[in-house]
């Protein structure tokens, strides 16, 4: 427990120590302060809406009479009220200056007024200073205002480059003369893109924005010229005031534009209707005025089209006319399976399709043209349309007719795929549509088929021709004269059957297609070969074949032998004929296919026959060769009467003689 | 310059006297009646089957002595072949043999001269005619084309001109040698 001289103690320190205490944040306040003071004033022109210490909102304004906000126009030697807020950003104070009033740039000849502050301004401290602008002197046209808080130098300020200010917006001073701005619009009567044949209704309207009237001066005020493809109707011009007429193809008017007036001329023309498509019809009028009002028109003002971002220019419209747009799709079919082959019959399909607004005619010259490509011949009378007349011109498919607006017309024709068409070959044609994309009667543009079964876009249409190989088998047969088998001297025949079990034909390609060696101890039999198509022969020992084979067909070929009569009992003679055959398809054999002997279970065994000479002579038949005929009987008998009659007389003779 | 005569024997030539001409006619008599006969024979053919058979095996024999493979059925000489040669009457020779047998008898000469000629005449032309036989054969298993022009053509003219010469030298040689 504490005496109570001790709690006096410390209730002394406390309080000594809570002065102290207070003391030190009052000095070092005051020091803080001090130091802020010491800056320099700094002013400036707020932005319009800046919320000032006061709570309220800093003022940059120029107000006129009917006229205020950020463009200002007035006549000229009309007053303009200025209001500035000078603003002192600091908390060092500015002593007095002066704020000037400038318009377009600082220098005596634009000065507008200047206001002394005397009193200056203190820290954060602003002023509401109003300037009067009498605009009488001032040049017409648009100006703008500069405000300047002048220092003069005696005034020390942080930053004085914000002492210069220009206010937002202009100031348009207008002299006491009419201002005209035209404008010239246009609408198609039956609405839509403007075409041939269309009304079109211009309508000009002309406002007088100047300080003074535009009166009915000397000349026209306002000239329009009808431009080309465009005919004037008759009858159609109006104005709202003034008078407006047809002068030489152009319209004109005449009449007065108070201040802040305006009249409105209309007319119409009809487009004519061998305007191109797509030209484009441009025309301006002009208005013809007094900028400085001494009653002479001396300005010329064009119209412009507000349609546009550029001032001034002419009003312009496009014709459409509307025209066929042509495509055309082209497809084919056959009717076998599998891709088409030689020999395949393919019908072409081409579809042409008038998308357009207008039909297209049948124009001189044909509408459709498609050249036969290589490889494809022309199925004759195949070649028809839905309308029109399709023809066969010199390898060609031509099409002449007329296709309505949304109609549609189907051009048919069949070809067939040469039997020379190499394997694989890709066969691409494209017909091509000549149409009138002008309206001018004339086919003056192409477009090719499509193909629509590809992705791309008016790409040929293509046929990959593939050609199926045959497959060949053989047989060979051995036939003998009289019994089961041969003997020494019969004649024996061969039976060769070649069979194409393929879907495609075998060809008579380079080289000998079936190649038969006679065998041992059999001689061919002269003229005894032959085939039921192509050309068999024999060349040498070996019996030959060249020549086709039709799918799913067969060759057969015959020919004899003569057993040589040296051939031995019990010997057998196999031979085997070989076929070459192509099993690509290429244009060359390849392949090599023996014959088989069907009488085995063997495959492409040799066909064999074994000679059998009979205990028993075959009486097949026998020669008698008598020693003399009777000829030769009756000449012996008399060359021997005569010999036995000369040998008499030579005997009588040498009997006499002795 | 003196001439040499050559001086020519002193007899006159004479052609045919009566006495040869009827050797002549007799000659053609019975060189007709002989062919009259042949022909005959040759029409009956079963009379002398043993005689072309017997021809028929002797031409195989020979036919085979020269490697032919050749067998004998009757009258007919088969080759292994489908050549098969048939020996009937007129083949035999007979027709020859039977004139130059004529032409032997008619001629004047002796008894023996005449024998020596039959026997000369009908072995020579037996012979002739197997060759004749064994050629054709061969020629009709090998070359069969040219059978025909074998058989026609040169046999018959050799066979002819074989017999002429061979009687021409009888009567020349062996009948002018034992001439009565």
């Amino acid at each position: 427990m504490l005496h109570r001289e001790e709690r006096k103690g410390i209730a002394s320190r406390l309080a000594f120590g809570a002065s102290a205490f207070v003391v030190l944040v009052a000095l070092f306040a005051s020091v803080a302060t001090a130091d802020d003071c010491k800056k320099d004033a700094d002013l400036w022109f707020p932005d319009p809406g800046t919320v000032l210490t006061d709570g309220h909102v800093a003022v940059q304004i120029a107000t006129a009479a009917g006229s205020q906000g950020e463009a200002i126009t007035v006549c000229q030697g009309e007053a303009i009220t200025i209001t500035v807020t000078v603003d002192n950003l600091t908390c060092g104070d500015a002593g007095p200056f002066d704020v000037s009033i400038y318009y377009d740039q600082i220098d005596e000849a634009h000065l507008i007024s200047t206001e002394r502050v005397d009193h200056g301004l203190e820290a954060c401290e602003y002023t509401v200073l109003n300037f009067n602008w009498n605009t009488a002197d001032v040049t017409p046209g648009e100006h703008s205002i500069i405000a300047w808080a002048d220092v003069h130098l005696e005034v020390d300020e942080v930053n004085e480059d914000n002492n210069k200010y220009t206010l937002p917006g202009t100031v348009t001073v207008r002299p006491f003369a009419p201002s005209i701005e035209a404008k010239k619009t246009y609408h198609d009567e039956d609405g839509g893109s403007p075409g041939p044949g269309d009304a079109i209704t211009y309508e000009i309207t002309i406002t007088n924005d100047g300080c003074e009237s535009q009166g009915d001066n000397a000349g026209h005020e306002f000239v329009d010229p009808i431009p080309q493809f465009m005919t004037y109707i008759p009858g159609s011009v109006s104005t709202t005031t003034g008078t407006a007429n047809v002068e030489e193809d152009q319209i004109v008017w005449d009449g007065e534009i108070p201040v802040g007036g305006t009249v409105t001329i209309t007319f119409q023309t009809l487009i004519d209707d061998n305007t191109p498509n797509q030209t484009t019809i441009c025309n301006q009028g002009h208005v013809h005025w007094d900028s400085n009002a001494d009653t002479t028109n001396n300005a010329d003002e064009p119209t412009d089209d507000p349609e546009t971002p550029m001032d001034d220019d002419p009003t312009c419209l496009t014709v459409v006319r509307p025209l066929p747009v042509i495509t055309a799709e082209k497809t084919y079919v056959y009717a076998n399976d599998g891709a088409p082959a030689p020999g395949d019959t393919l019908t072409y399909s081409i579809v042409i399709r008038n998308d357009g607004d207008a039909d297209q005619g049948n124009n001189p010259g044909p509408e459709f043209t498609d050249p036969l490509p290589q490889f494809m011949a022309y199925v004759p009378g195949s070649v028809s349309a839905t309308s029109g007349t399709a023809t066969i011109e010199e390898a060609q498919v031509t099409w002449d007719g007329s296709i309505p607006a949304g109609g549609t017309v189907t051009i048919t024709f069949q070809v067939t795929i040469d039997n020379t068409t190499p394997n694989h070959t890709t066969i691409c044609n494209q017909g091509v549509i000549h149409w009138d994309s002008t309206g001018d009667g004339a086919n003056d543009a192409e477009k090719v088929t499509d193909d629509p079964s590809t992705q791309v876009d008016d790409d040929p249409t293509c046929v990959t021709v593939v050609i199926h190989p045959a497959i060949i088998d053989a047989e060979k047969r051995v036939f003998y004269e009289s019994r089961d088998s041969a003997s020494p001297g019969d004649t024996v025949t061969y039976e060769i059957t070649i069979y194409n079990h393929g879907s495609g034909i075998q060809r008579d390609n380079p080289g000998h297609e079936f190649v038969d060696p006679l065998p041992g101890f059999i001689s061919y039999v002269s003229g005894s070969v032959s085939a039921s198509s192509g050309a068999a022969s024999i060349d040498g020992s070996q019996v030959i074949w060249d020549g086709e084979i039709p799918a799913h067909e067969v060759v057969t070929i015959r020919f004899d032998g003569k057993v040589d009569s040296d051939a031995e009992d019990g010997q057998e003679i196999c031979n085997q004929g070989h076929v070459y055959w192509d099993s690509d398809a290429d244009g060359t054999n390849d392949a090599d296919e023996p014959t088989d002997d069907p009488s085995t279970a063997i495959d492409d065994d040799p066909t064999c026959f074994t000679i059998t000479v009979s205990d028993e002579p075959a009486l097949v038949g026998t020669i008698d060769a008598p020693t003399l005929s009777q000829w030769a009987q009756i000449t012996m008998s008399i060359l021997l009467v005569l010999s036995f009659a000369v040998m008499l007389i030579k005997r009588r003779n040498e009997s006499d003689a002795r | 310059m003196k001439k040499k005569v050559t001086s020519r024997p002193n007899y006159k030539t004479r052609i045919l006297n009566s006495s040869d001409l009827s050797r002549i006619v007799v000659f053609a008599i019975l060189l007709a009646a002989v062919a009259a006969g042949i022909a005959f024979l040759t029409n009956h053919d079963s009379a002398m089957a043993s005689f072309q058979g017997g021809i028929a095996r002797i031409t195989s024999g020979i036919v085979n002595l020269f490697g032919g493979r050749t067998s004998v059925t009757g009258n007919v000489i088969h080759s292994s072949g489908s050549f098969a040669l048939s020996v009937v009457t007129a083949c035999t020779g007979l027709f020859t043999t039977g004139v130059f047998i004529v032409a032997v008898l008619a001629f004047p000469a002796t008894s023996l001269a005449k024998l020596t000629g039959v026997i000369l005449g009908a072995t020579g032309i037996f012979l002739i005619n197997l060759m004749r036989l064994g050629s054709l054969f061969y020629v009709g298993v090998h070359f069969p084309n040219l059978f025909d022009r074998m058989h026609l053509l040169v046999w018959q003219s050799l066979v002819i001109v074989l017999a002429l010469f061979l009687w021409l030298f009888w009567a020349r040689v062996v009948a002018h040698a034992h001439r009565s």
